[in-house]
């Protein structure tokens, strides 16, 4: 069962003196492929996307990424292991008053051999994210669809072998969101782990981008044919 | 590169080479000047026969402490003059 | 891959950071470079004003000999004086010296007779005053006041021409001295003809002093009292030691700016919601601490490096008189001081270290928090 790309066994999540978010939830994400998860508000997506990431450990169950079980790794080795991890957060966690370019270079400055060639991809990135025009200006002063764009450039950057994003597409048009899943479609083409939690019809309806699905119902995660 | 990173460049150099510039300025002060700010001063005293600098005013127990009246007697001061050996006795007397 | 201690686009990204918070930032390094300067002063004071002192005793006669009695100093006659220290073996250069404390127009001042070369050996160029001249001390005569007409008040009274000022260089030596001739000192400081203050002699060696003492001694028909140069290096550093005491008060002051910097550090370091993104976008525990460290050091370097050049500047300016005038009691202007760095080596490190370790020691404890803090709370903690 542990073998590449992610892996949930039995997993589960409760926060202290809360109910639980999740119960008992099996799942495989398998590398070059694209997976949706779906599911009401409030179902727990952004909470799996955090355990997957390693950034929650699971009060049960295991997660295993690429047959090594990193949910059980103390924080140092997750830290480390999160360097292949690509994120985009619900709520973005952008740094407002930093520019758009330094934005998206954060995640590879401790392991960066320059500077300048780290710019140079993430110019590269936004120019496809049709963002390259305010690369020089603060975050803060971008609307919401481009402060997402931003958001998704940051998950890109390091080329990641597993990508997770949490509802890209709400602040999105139908443009954007085409020039999103071309995106998503070649991180998936070059074998990385994509998993995407979102309830936009735009997405539920490409069928091509995603082999799998899943629902998130109440605490469990049922395949959705 | 953008102009904030450009200067934060500048901080970095600057930050790295300050200390270094300083060091080797005051390295070189010290083997330029170094024992030899005091040498007219130096001079002076050893031409005039001078037993105390002149960093206390004339008059002053702090610039003339050998100055103090030794018929004192032994009461216990701070300003008194003490025995060589660090004991109190009276001066030798004929 | 074993991880690199130095990372350019991290020192970079730690430059660009303290740009983030460019007042915060310039605060904590005017308050370090503060702290350092405060330190390196109150610890190298002492040693550097006593190690002029002791370079300046050097020149000074090895032993002084003086007559006393009942009512404490007595003059002596020179030539006896003279004839009698020549007896004593081991005795070199027995001179007479004929010197006091008189009123100057600025306050008293060290009067010096200078009889032609026996006693006093002016250096080349100088030439010896004659009756109703004087040679001054940059401290003299007061600002604004005829430089070339000096008034002594001793015994006599006396007004004088000042044939030459000597030059501030010497100022630690004969700030407030002045050098007339023989005749005139003794005139203002009431001694006969052929009496002088006291006799300076030298010795062979500095240790031969002490044995020499009982012959100096009994070599006398009057009691004397004979202080030797080491004796009277003694109370001079004994009488500095007491004045840098006093700089020791800046100690209190110092710790408590170290506290607000150490404080102003910690408070200084990363939200945690930044810190939580930071990690949650793949940087490490040990990136963020390095983060940190980064920070401190492109504060604390320059920080530090210009507080020990302006404390280097402030002591060792050649001319400053900033110290004199605090320490020393002068009510008019300060002898110049002309010091030397000679042998400071330690107390600049122990300033340094002083200054720094506990500005690092709050970084690398806020840095270290930060590393160790949950990223998801952190995130969380944020929303």
């Amino acid at each position: 069962m542990q073998g590449s790309g992610l892996h949930c066994r039995q997993l589960s999540f409760m926060r202290p003196g809360q109910k639980r978010v999740l119960e008992q939830v099996d799942a495989h994400f398998a590398p070059g492929e694209a997976t949706l998860v779906s599911g009401p508000t409030g179902a727990g997506k952004s909470t799996l996307l955090h355990l997957l990431a390693g950034l929650l450990r699971p009060t049960g169950g295991e997660v295993w990424a690429d047959g090594a079980p990193v949910s059980r790794w103390p924080a140092p080795h997750r830290d480390r292991w999160r360097r292949k991890v690509g994120m985009l957060f619900q709520h973005l966690n952008l740094l407002p008053d930093l520019t758009v370019v330094e934005n998206v270079v954060l995640p590879c400055i401790p392991t960066a051999p320059s500077y300048s060639e780290v710019a140079r991809r993430a110019r590269v990135l936004l120019e496809r994210l049709d963002i390259d025009a305010q690369d020089h200006e603060a975050v803060r002063t971008l609307s919401g669809g481009e402060q997402q764009r931003v958001a998704i450039a940051r998950a890109l950057i390091i080329e990641p072998q597993f990508l997770l994003l949490d509802e890209p597409t709400s602040f999105q048009d139908d443009a954007a969101t085409r020039c999103l899943i071309t995106l998503i479609a070649e991180a998936a083409g070059a074998e990385a782990c994509v998993v995407v939690c979102s309830h936009d019809v735009r997405l539920r309806d490409s069928d091509r981008l995603f082999r799998h699905r899943y629902r998130l119902n109440g605490t469990t995660l049922e395949p959705d044919p | 590169m953008e102009k904030m990173m450009r200067r934060a460049r500048l901080l970095v150099a600057a930050a790295l080479l300050l200390p270094l510039a300083v060091m080797a300025a005051i390295a070189l002060d010290v083997s330029l000047r170094s024992g030899c700010q005091d040498r007219i001063a130096r001079q002076w005293m050893g031409a005039l026969c001078i037993s105390s600098p002149a960093l206390w005013p004339a008059g002053t127990v702090q610039r003339s402490p050998q100055a103090l009246p030794p018929g004192v007697g032994i009461r216990m001061s701070p300003l008194f003059d003490w025995d060589r050996d660090g004991r109190m006795h009276p001066s030798p007397l004929r | 891959m074993p991880q690199k201690i130095w990372s350019p686009p991290l020192a970079l990204w730690a430059a660009r950071d303290l740009m983030r918070q460019p007042l915060f930032t310039a605060l904590l390094f005017l308050s370090l470079t503060l702290v350092t300067i405060l330190a390196a002063i109150v610890l190298l004071l002492h040693q550097t004003l006593t190690t002029a002192c002791v370079r300046l005793l050097d020149q000074a006669p090895h032993a002084v000999v003086r007559r006393i009695g009942a009512g404490g100093w007595l003059p002596l006659r020179a030539d006896e004086a003279l004839a009698r220290a020549a007896t004593v073996s081991g005795v070199l250069r027995p001179r007479a010296r004929v010197w006091g404390v008189v009123q100057g127009p600025a306050g008293p001042v060290t009067l010096i007779g200078d009889d032609g070369g026996a006693a006093i050996a002016l250096p080349t160029g100088w030439s010896h005053p004659q009756p109703g001249q004087a040679l001054a001390g940059p401290g003299v005569l007061p600002p604004g006041s005829d430089r070339g007409r000096l008034s002594l008040v001793g015994r006599q009274s006396r007004i004088l021409e000042v044939i030459e000022e000597i030059p501030r260089a010497g100022s630690m030596a004969i700030h407030d001295v002045v050098v007339v001739h023989i005749d005139e000192a003794r005139a203002l400081l009431g001694l006969d003809p052929g009496q002088a203050s006291d006799l300076a002699l030298d010795v062979f060696h500095d240790d031969e002093v002490r044995a020499l003492l009982p012959d100096l001694a009994a070599a006398f028909d009057w009691p004397v009292q004979i202080t030797t140069r080491l004796e009277q290096q003694g109370r001079h550093l004994a009488h500095i030691s007491r004045s840098t005491g006093l700089a020791c008060l800046a100690i209190l002051p110092l710790l408590l700016s170290l506290a607000t910097v150490v404080m102003a550090a910690g408070i200084w370091g990363r939200s945690p919601r930044e810190a939580g993104v930071l990690r949650a976008v793949g940087w490490t525990g040990a990136d963020l601490l390095r983060l940190h460290l980064y920070r401190g050091c492109l504060v604390g370097f320059p920080a530090v490096t210009v507080g020990v050049l302006a404390a280097y500047l402030l002591l060792f300016q050649p001319g400053m008189s900033w110290a004199a005038q605090l320490l020393f009691g002068w009510s008019g202007p300060a002898p110049a001081l002309y010091l030397t760095p000679l042998g400071s080596a330690g107390a600049w490190l122990l300033a340094v270290l002083l200054a720094g370790v506990p500005f690092m020691a709050a970084v690398f404890w806020t840095g270290w928090r930060s590393a160790t803090a949950d990223p998801a709370a952190g995130i969380e903690g944020g929303h």
